[in-house]
């Protein structure tokens, strides 16, 4: 009994002590992970924003900016500047029309290769993820052999008598589109039937037993559980459609050029480093708060 | 009417099937084309690995591609290296969530910023133009991916694995060599190609980052790919392709034969 | 077994929360070196928990835990010499059945020679000799069950957990199982800790009980005791079926319980304030209404049988009373035929069996 009485008051401190070295035991683990981030993500980034809001480049030194100065007023001056907000416009429309396009055929092909057995599903899985594999380049590559003006497509129709002229299937917002979406459309497709895939045969069994259709058990059983999902896929979606560079290079001409293209040609071609960094923050930042936006409203009504 | 349903629905998946296919295929025929221009081989003409066999000719080429290799094992060695002990510690740490959440957030930011930023970043490190720079600069890619396939699968294995083989006297780390490690070998290896995947094929931080003695293949076939149409390009490409096809191929060998029974 | 003062087990004033549940609240429990301990309750009561404490997976907010005299709970799991048996086996995919149960010998450093025949020792003890290169996915459950106790068994623990170890198998294989546990233990001699929420298991397997309830341990006995002198309306339902019924003590050492109208003589001690009769359904026994009532002492109770539950060499009977009760009446079948079925007019008779009262 005065045993007991003696070894309780130790117990906490022990179990407090046993549970800071497992503690201890996760920082060990998380440090090199957070290291990276912060070295090469996070400061970078800042390195980045302070670069928008410094000095034009001193003639006669290495660096294309110059620190010394802090001009805050870069910023504003951008954002009001025509051509930023036109070319932001084209970008965020991009983005979207192609999350639409994608969602679009995502959503019910997911479905169809979720419901396909066999040698067949592996076909179509196959084809999910072969583009996946394809450097971006080879991809493009096949775009400009279909749609280029001596290109597949052109000489088909052409051979056939149907036109006349090459068709300007190329430089145009269907061009960038069609890219875009042939190099996003496997991220949804891969979320969706992941997701489809999780939901519990049983339940489209119970629906069925308790008098609904197939098509109604199937909607209710397996795509709508897999909602939440579709709207993160829709997300990836979104953000790839949004860094869109080579396509909207490669196909789009200059009235379809990204905010990524044009971050490109100021830093790489033109050596306007304060510039581009302008167009970089303010682009990730306006791009952050129009995927932020509906995130949240989502979150908000789920909670 | 509902026979012409069903075929319109699998006309549908075909034309789907087929658009995500095409690209791929033409550009793989034509890089097997046996003339000078562009063209489709027909049974007439037949299939030769010319264009292959003078891209592997070219040093350019060749020392891209060794670049893209050496870049592309690095980029998984730290990725792996850095997402498995994330994935571990995330699941016995409540706290640990809003780090992870920071390391796959490089994955939504668009390339060419990320590009930019590195850069800037290899620069003050004196990174610039290296092997290992390219490879931490596509990391960042590298590291979502396999943070979260390793996630997934740490998930996956049954705690009380752990718990058994403490209980027979292994020590924390001891039961994650004997147990965890080789229970997770499946997982990453997987991890480990999508990470080399993603950076044999990564053109824009690349295009930022390379230099004169150090570029990868994407960055090499760029400007042709920009600006002209040859042959010769298409079996560049073909090459990327089939690096990374062998890559999947690996990949799935390994999946089969953990998910075989024994 | 070398001295019987020093209990295999003693845990004191043990606590665990998970949040805003309290999954322990206090557990004191000793067990003695070499007996078959049972850690009896429903899912939910912390047995688990307990379990889990003692063998060191998680550590306690408050209270100690001693192995054979020895402090462990500041100690891992490695350091505690406990092994254990996990309800889904837990055994190593990636490992051969002997590997599996050389794992622990391995982590001693014990020399190859001497592991590789411990190994052969341990797999015949559990007949499973032949069986030392397969894979864990190549056996059957009750094999698998067989190796996960001769793996837990190797390194010689100086005491063993099981937790649920049969809930997995169908009922012929369990019990066939739970003697082959109780013969292991025979030729051991380690100290077991069984936690189950199987009252039948509990009884049949353990030397001792003690039934667990929202993280308290109601009631420590032998199997007997615990069955016979329940401490608590919660221990006497929760061990097999149980009429709890209202009664009035009687001086004289009896009670009078209204529900079956008779007076019946009380087992043990009369608590205090208002009670309940615990009745075993075996102790009451059910007549056509009416008929052989006058013969007898007790006049029987009436009521309608509302279902005949079918066991074999059993019924059970649940019967509502005109009080508006229900009342479980079992009787034998020696002649293999359920006398009532749903719907028969009956009477509930009780001879002078002795109950136990509890506190309401």
């Amino acid at each position: 009994m005065q045993a007991a009485a003696e070894l309780t008051p130790g117990a906490p401190g022990a179990a407090a002590a046993a549970r800071r070295a497992v503690a201890g035991r996760g920082l060990l683990l998380v440090a090199p992970a957070l290291l990276f981030v912060v070295v090469l993500f996070l400061v970078p980034f800042l390195a980045v924003a302070r670069i928008s809001v410094a000095g034009p480049a001193v003639p006669g030194s290495r660096t294309f900016f110059d620190l010394s100065v802090l001009a805050p007023g870069n910023l504003p001056a951008l954002a009001a500047d025509p051509l930023f907000r036109s070319v932001l416009g084209v970008t965020l429309r991009l983005g979207l029309v192609t999350t639409v396009v994608c969602m679009a055929v995502a959503v019910p092909f997911a479905a169809y290769v979720h419901r396909a057995r066999g040698w067949w599903k592996t076909v179509l899985v196959a084809a999910i993820i072969l583009p996946k594999l394809v450097n971006l380049l080879v991809l493009l590559y096949g775009v400009l052999l279909i749609l280029g003006n001596r290109g597949f497509l052109n000489q088909g129709l052409q051979g056939l008598g149907l036109v006349d002229r090459p068709l300007p299937l190329f430089g145009n917002l269907f061009a960038v589109v069609f890219t875009e979406v042939l190099v996003v459309l496997p991220y949804p497709l891969l979320v969706l039937l992941a997701a489809f895939s999780a939901a519990d045969a049983r339940q489209f069994d119970a629906a069925r037993s308790l008098g609904a259709g197939p098509v109604r058990a199937y909607l209710e059983t397996v795509i709508r559980p897999a909602w939440p999902a579709a709207g993160g896929a829709a997300l990836i979606t979104a953000v790839w459609g949004f860094g869109a560079f080579v396509g909207p290079l490669v196909l789009g001409n200059p009235p379809y050029y990204t905010v990524a293209v044009e971050v490109y040609t100021r830093a790489l071609e033109r050596l306007e480093w304060v510039d581009a960094a302008g167009w970089a923050l303010l682009g990730v930042l306006a791009f952050g708060a129009v995927v932020a936006l509906p995130a949240l409203v989502v979150r908000r009504r789920r909670s | 009417m509902r026979l012409a349903g069903r075929a319109a629905w699998h006309l549908l998946a075909v034309a789907v099937a087929a658009f995500l296919l095409s690209p791929l295929v033409l550009s793989v025929l034509v890089s097997l084309y046996p003339g000078r221009s562009i063209g489709l081989p027909t049974l007439a003409t037949g299939l030769t690995p010319d264009w292959y066999r003078i891209v592997l000719g070219d040093p350019l080429y060749r020392q891209g591609l060794l670049s893209s290799l050496a870049v592309g094992v690095l980029t998984a060695a730290i990725s792996v290296g850095l997402g498995l002990p994330l994935a571990v510690a995330e699941f016995r740490h409540r706290w640990v969530r809003p780090v992870a959440a920071l390391v796959v957030l490089p994955a939504l930011v668009p390339s060419v910023v990320l590009g930019m930023q590195s850069l800037v970043a290899f620069e003050m490190l004196g990174l610039r133009g290296t092997r290992l720079g390219l490879a931490l600069a596509h990391t960042l890619w590298g590291l979502p991916l396999a943070y979260l396939v390793l996630r997934a699968a740490y998930r996956r294995l049954d705690p009380r694995l752990r718990d058994a083989a403490r209980s027979l006297g292994a020590g924390p780390w001891r039961a994650g060599w004997e147990v965890t490690l080789p229970l997770l070998v499946p997982s990453l290896v997987v991890a480990a190609l999508l990470a080399f995947v993603a950076s044999i094929n990564e053109l824009v931080m690349s295009l930022f980052l390379a230099s004169g003695s150090v570029r990868t293949l994407p960055t090499i076939i760029w400007p042709q790919v920009r600006h002209a149409v040859r042959p010769d390009v298409a079996a560049a490409s073909g090459l990327l392709l089939l690096l990374a096809v062998a890559a999947a191929g690996v990949a799935l060998a390994v999946w089969r034969r953990a998910a075989r029974p024994r | 077994m070398s001295d019987q003062a020093v209990p295999a087990l003693a845990v004191r004033s043990l606590a665990r929360r998970y949040g805003a549940v309290e999954a322990l609240r206090g557990v004191d429990l000793e067990v003695r070196a070499g007996e078959r301990f049972c850690l009896l309750g429903p899912s939910g009561s912390g047995k688990t928990t307990l379990l889990r404490l003692v063998a060191g997976f998680e550590a306690a907010d408050a209270g100690t835990v001693e192995i054979a005299g020895r402090r462990v709970d500041r100690l891992p799991p490695e350091r505690r010499g406990v092994g254990v048996v996990f309800q889904d086996y837990a055994l190593f995919p990636h490992r051969t059945v002997a590997e599996n149960v050389g794992f622990g010998l391995r982590m001693q450093r014990m020399a190859r020679a001497r592991r590789v025949e411990r190994v052969a020792d341990m797999l015949a003890l559990v007949r499973l000799g032949d069986l030392a290169d397969r894979r864990p996915d190549q056996l059957s459950g009750g094999q698998r069950q067989r190796v996960a106790l001769a793996r837990a068994l190797a390194p010689a623990p100086a005491l063993l957990l099981l937790d649920e170890p049969l809930a997995n198998l169908d009922r012929r294989l369990r019990e066939s199982l739970r003697a082959e546990i109780v013969d292991v233990h025979r030729q051991v001699g380690v100290t077991i800790v069984l936690v189950t929420h199987d009252q039948e298991e509990a009884l049949s397997f353990a030397d001792r009980v003690g039934v667990l309830r929202d993280g308290r341990l109601e009631q420590v006995g032998a199997p007997v005791e615990v069955w016979q002198r329940p401490a608590s309306r919660f221990v006497a339902g929760f061990l097999g079926e149980m009429n709890l019924l209202p009664a009035r003590p009687e001086p004289g050492g009896r009670a009078f319980v209204d529900a079956l109208g008779a007076s019946l003589p009380v087992a043990g001690e009369s608590p205090a304030g208002v009670v309940v009769a615990c009745v075993r359904p075996e102790a009451l026994r059910l007549e056509r209404d009416g008929v052989g009532s006058g013969a007898r002492a007790g006049a029987g109770v009436p009521g309608v049988v509302q279902h005949a539950a079918y066991a074999g060499g059993s019924v059970t009977y649940r019967v509502a009373m005109d009080t508006g009760l229900q009342m479980l009446v079992r009787a034998a079948l020696p002649d293999g035929r359920p006398a009532f079925a749903a719907g028969a007019q009956v009477a509930v008779h009780s001879e002078e069996v002795a109950c136990r009262l509890l506190p309401s």
